[in-house]
C-alpha cells in the first residue's frame, strides 16, 4: 500500500484545506496576532510544498506544526500576546439583564487576560483542546510529545486559570 | 491531596478519564464549580474563519518559483546548551507507567547511563531518572529528581520533566539537581527554556535561575561533583546545602541563615564530618550535628 504523494497539488489542496486552520489557530496561541498566523501559517505549507519528497501524507500535520513552530521561532517576537476570542450562541437565556451580560463579558475578558499570560506551552496545549476541540491523543501526536506531557500541561494551567478566576471573586466587591 | 495530584485529576476530568469513585469526589468539590465556569465560557469561544483561501498559497509557490529562491528547510535552531538544574524532590511525582525504565541512586553513588538515543546521564547520589523505552525516537522525555548531568544528542527536541515544570533544551549538555523545597536551573552554554507551574523564562549561558528569584548571573561551569569533591563556584548557599544532601543524606534545619548568600569552595565527597567543615568553616556558620540531621545557627 503506497501513500498519496505530498507532491500532488490536489493533496496539497486537500491537506490545506484540512488543516490550514489548526495551524493558524496554532500560530495565533502563540503570536496573539491573527493576520500574523495566517501568513505563518501559509509559510509552513510552502515549506512542506517545497520539501514535499521527505514528507509523508499522513503525518503532513505533524509536520506541518514542526515547521510552523520553526518559523514562529525565527520570527522576531517575545511580546506579550494578548488573544481575543469571539463568543458564539450567547445562552438564550430570558432573564439576561444587563448587569449579567456585563458581568459575563467582564468574566470572558478576564479569562482572555488569564490565558493570554499562561506559560506558551501550557496555552497552546489548552485551546488546541477547548478551540481547536483536539483530543489530548491528537494533540501529543501533531506536537509530537507525549500524551503524559499533554496531560501535565493541561492540570497546570487548569490549576492556574481556577486559581486566577478565584481570585478574582474575592476581590469582586 | 498535594497539588500535582489535583492537576492531574483536573486534567483526567477534562479528558473524561476519571475513574466514577474520583469523579463523584471531583464533582462534589469547590474547584469542580470554577473549573466547570472556566471550560463552559470558553467552549464558546470561536475563532474567524481563515482568510486566506488555498488560491493565495498557489499564487504565493508559484511566483516563489519564478524567483528561484531555495529556502532550506530547517534552519538550524541546534541551540548549544549546558546546565545545570536544582530543584525540589518532593513527592513522587508522575505515575509510573509499565514501560517505564528507572535508575535510582543511594547517598553518594553516582551512576552513568547511556540513553537509547546516545544521550549520556550521569546520576549523583540519592537521585532519580526515568523514560520510556518505547516510544523514545519520538519523544525525548525524561523524568528526573535529585541531581542529573545530560550530555545530549543532538537530534531534535529534549524535554526534562519534573514536579510542576519542564525544561526544554533543543541540544547538548546538561546537569540537573533535584530537591524538596527548592527548584533551579543553571545554564552554561546556550539556552533553554524553563516552566516552573504558570511562570516561563528563557535562560542564556551564564544564567541561572531558581523558584526563589528571578533570572541571576552563575560564574560556575558544568559538572562538578562527580570526582572526589564537589566544587562551587559563587554558588548560593542553598545549593551547597543541596548538594550535602545528595552525597551524604543530611536533613537541614536552615535557622535564619541567608540562604541566598553567595559559596565559593568545594567539599570531599567521601567523608562526611570533613566535608561540612570545609563548607561552614569558611562561611563562619556554626552548625550542630545529630546523626544526618544538622541545626544551623
Amino acid at each position: 500500500m503506497t501513500e498519496k504523494s505530498v507532491c500532488k497539488e490536489e493533496n496539497l489542496k486537500t491537506l490545506y484545506e484540512e488543516h490550514i486552520s489548526d495551524v493558524r489557530n496554532f500560530m495565533f496561541y502563540k503570536t496573539g496576532d491573527l493576520e500574523n498566523a495566517e501568513d505563518l501559517a501559509q509559510d509552513s505549507f510552502i515549506k512542506m510544498w517545497e520539501n514535499c519528497g521527505q514528507v509523508v501524507y499522513s503525518k503532513a500535520k505533524s509536520f506541518l506544526f514542526t515547521v510552523a513552530n520553526r518559523l514562529f521561532l525565527n520570527s522576531v517576537r517575545h511580546e506579550k500576546v494578548k488573544l481575543s476570542f469571539v463568543k458564539t450562541n450567547p445562552s438564550k437565556n430570558s432573564n439576561e439583564t444587563p448587569e449579567y451580560l456585563m458581568e459575563e463579558n467582564e468574566f470572558k475578558t478576564k479569562l482572555e487576560i488569564s490565558i493570554s499570560s499562561l506559560p506558551e506551552k501550557q496555552r497552546e496545549v489548552f485551546l488546541m483542546n477547548r478551540i481547536d476541540k483536539m483530543s489530548y491523543n491528537e494533540i501529543a501526536k501533531t506536537l509530537e510529545i507525549s500524551v503524559k506531557t499533554v496531560e501535565k500541561r493541561m492540570g497546570i494551567c487548569l490549576k492556574t486559570l481556577k486559581n486566577n478566576v478565584e481570585e478574582l471573586n474575592t476581590y469582586k466587591i | 491531596m498535594d497539588n500535582t495530584e489535583k492537576e492531574i485529576i483536573f486534567a483526567k476530568w477534562l479528558d473524561g478519564k476519571l475513574s466514577e469513585k474520583e469523579k463523584a469526589a471531583f464533582e462534589a468539590s469547590s474547584d469542580f464549580k470554577t473549573l466547570t465556569k472556566i471550560i463552559n465560557e470558553v467552549d464558546t469561544w470561536v475563532l474567524p474563519p481563515v482568510a486566506l483561501e488555498y488560491d493565495s498559497l498557489k499564487h504565493k509557490i508559484l511566483s516563489k518559483k519564478t524567483e528561484k529562491k531555495v529556502i532550506p528547510l530547517y534552519k538550524s535552531l541546534a541551540i548549544a546548551a549546558s546546565l545545570l538544574i536544582l530543584f525540589t524532590i518532593g513527592f513522587k511525582t508522575y505515575t509510573a507507567n509499565f514501560s517505564a525504565i528507572e535508575h535510582n541512586t543511594l547517598a553518594g553513588q553516582t551512576k552513568t547511563i547511556e540513553l537509547p538515543d546516545g544521550t549520556k546521564a550521569i546520576l549523583n547520589g540519592n537521585s532519580f531518572l526515568s523514560y520510556h523505552e518505547s516510544d523514545w525516537t519520538q519523544n525525548r522525555e525524561v523524568e528526573v529528581e535529585g541531581q542529573v548531568f545530560f550530555d545530549i544528542e543532538k537530534k531534535g527536541p529534549f524535554t526534562v520533566l519534573f514536579e510542576d515544570g519542564e525544561v526544554n533544551v533543543l541540544g547538548t549538555e546538561f546537569d540537573i539537581l533535584v530537591f524538596k523545597d527548592y527548584k533551579a536551573i543553571k545554564c552554561f552554554e546556550g539556552s533553554v527554556k524553563v516552566t516552573f507551574g504558570s511562570q516561563e523564562n528563557i535562560i542564556k549561558a551564564g544564567q541561572g535561575i531558581d523558584n526563589h528569584s528571578s533570572v541571576y548571573s552563575i560564574n560556575d561551569k558544568g559538572v562538578s561533583w562527580d570526582k572526589d569533591y564537589t566544587k562551587f563556584k559563587d554558588s548560593k548557599i542553598i545549593e551547597v546545602l543541596k548538594a550535602l544532601s545528595l552525597k551524604y543524606n543530611f536533613e537541614f534545619d536552615y535557622g535564619t541563615i541567608n540562604l541566598e548568600k553567595k559559596f565559593t569552595g568545594q567539599f570531599i565527597n567521601n567523608d562526611s564530618e570533613l566535608a561540612l567543615k570545609m563548607v561552614f568553616e569558611p562561611l563562619n556558620i556554626k552548625y550542630e550535628k545529630t546523626n544526618n540531621f544538622i541545626i544551623l545557627k
